[in-house]
């Protein structure tokens, strides 16, 4: 009789361990669920924000003194130049690739495109002011003025064109680092 | 003897249910206080990247200043950090956010989020339902950045000069108000021009805060003011590194020129300036003279400025 009741108080306890193993585990599927949708939504509302950043920088960035020409929403093509052997500047804004396209290239394919260089300068397409090369990335682009110094008849004047910049973000997705 | 089994096997039951219960109830609590701590630094975190983007419309361009208000809905506690050596040669800030909570109670601070392209001039941690923000774009020759001022609570300028006085009152900053009697500043920071007790005090290259001095000239003045020490003599040595290397853009800007007959020797001026190692606001100051060599250089050179 003895022996029966310790078995019958084992039984009992163990059917109880499982029973509380088992609960626990759901509670920590369940709560694994619920973090892995809050976590998606996190990568979501982190790309939102920087997707947000780009486009209020953009915005403002021909004005900035790096680019300025002393115009507003006017760039100084000879500052760029310069800008795209700086590599210091990498770091310096929150885009992920930072390009100034030419008018004359809106129509053009990448791989048509003449990048600028100090050898080819002026006659090329597009500055490639820096790339980070990120896995997804996405661009917004802002219309500018891009005016560089010109001379004729031993005239030196502004001449300027449409350009535009190509500004990228880098896309936070689930399962990048 | 049965009997006396089953009487010892309830209380082992509720023995045994109690621990585990109240095992399962603190891992629910813990799990719980940690979901909601993570939330809040997720959401302050969110809330510090947002407040940098809203300001990228005080970048002035070719204004002489901009300002606005931001409210919030509760009160706020903002964190600002400076540090000149990471991200180098620019440095970097910090903003970090923070919210009251229910029963008046802060909740922790937010994960930090880096600023390395703006120059933030505020104290360490500025608390309020409002924040007053302006700027003003900042020359050394050629403009080399926008100060951004940020501050909450009420300022009262006692003495201020004239021209100081007009520029507030043209960018209509609502927390600072302007007086020739000390009895209207009360419950106020009071920045004197004056010798009085006041806990800002200006003079004419030099403002006093917290018994320590920040050198200004300018319009470096209301960095100053209303700035921590701390993040002013950061967002200087900041400010002397982002001239350093706009000063190679525009020393790269005078090759390419140079190609179509414009000759400048304003080359020597920048390396002369670039040069000049800076470790506090006092040596930032006396670059003055050298700034307005400078200037003359690049006016001389009329049809071929650099800027």
């Amino acid at each position: 009789m003895r022996y029966k009741i310790n078995r019958k108080a084992q039984l009992k306890i163990q059917e109880m361990a499982f029973f509380i193993v088992a609960i626990i585990l759901f509670f920590v599927l369940a709560g694994l669920f619920v973090l892995s949708i809050i976590f998606s939504n996190l990568y979501d509302s982190a790309t939102d924000v920087a997707e947000q950043r780009t486009l209020s920088s953009i915005t403002n960035l021909a004005d900035s003194p790096e680019f300025s020409c002393g115009k507003p929403n006017c760039v100084d093509a000879d500052k760029l130049i310069s800008l795209m052997q700086n590599k210091k500047y990498v770091n310096f804004w929150p885009f992920s690739s930072l390009i100034v396209r030419k008018g004359q290239a809106f129509n053009k394919t990448e791989a048509e495109m003449v990048e600028c260089s100090l050898s080819n300068y002026p006659e090329c397409d597009a500055f490639n002011i820096y790339d980070k090369n990120v896995k997804n990335e996405r661009t917004i682009s802002s219309y500018i003025a891009l005016c560089r110094k010109e001379t004729e008849n031993d005239f030196v004047y502004d001449k300027c064109e449409i350009a535009e910049f190509i500004a990228g973000t880098e896309l936070k997705l689930e399962g990048d680092d | 003897m049965i009997k006396n089994k089953s009487a010892v096997s309830m209380p082992f039951n509720w023995i045994f249910a109690l621990i585990v219960g109240a095992a399962i109830l603190a891992l629910a609590i813990y799990g719980a206080t940690k979901f909601i701590s993570t939330s809040e630094e997720s959401l302050y975190t969110e809330s510090a990247a947002k407040l940098i983007s809203l300001l990228d419309p005080f970048e002035t361009g070719l204004a002489s200043g901009k300002s606005a208000q931001i409210n919030f809905k509760s009160p706020t506690r903002t964190f600002y950090e400076c540090d000149e050596f990471s991200n180098q040669p620019f440095g970097r800030q910090t903003i970090a956010f923070s919210e009251q909570t229910l029963g008046d109670i802060w909740g922790d601070k937010g994960g930090a989020v880096t600023i390395k392209n703006k120059y933030v001039f505020a104290e360490n941690i500025v608390e309020g339902e409002n924040m007053y923000v302006f700027s003003k774009p900042y020359f050394m020759s050629f403009k080399v950045a926008d100060l951004i001022m940020i501050s909450s609570g009420e300022y009262c300028f006692y003495q201020a000069p004239q021209e100081i006085q007009e520029e507030i009152e043209n960018l209509n900053i609502a927390n600072i108000v302007f007086t020739k009697d000390l009895g209207n500043c009360t419950g106020k920071t009071r920045v004197c021009w004056s010798n009085n007790d006041c806990e800002i005090k200006v003079t004419a290259n030099r403002v006093v805060k917290d018994n320590k001095e920040m050198y200004y000239s300018g319009d470096l003045v209301y960095a100053a003011i209303f700035s921590s020490s701390e993040n002013y003599e950061c967002n200087l040595k900041r400010l002397k590194s982002k001239f350093n290397e706009l000063s190679l853009v525009y020393s790269d800007k005078m090759k390419v020129i140079q190609r179509y007959g414009c000759g400048t020797s304003i080359g020597i001026d920048l390396d002369l300036i670039r040069t000049q190692k800076i470790s506090s606001s006092k040596e930032f100051v006396s670059l003055e003279t050298n700034i307005e060599r400078l200037d003359a250089s690049n006016s001389a050179a009329k049809g071929c400025k650099l800027w």
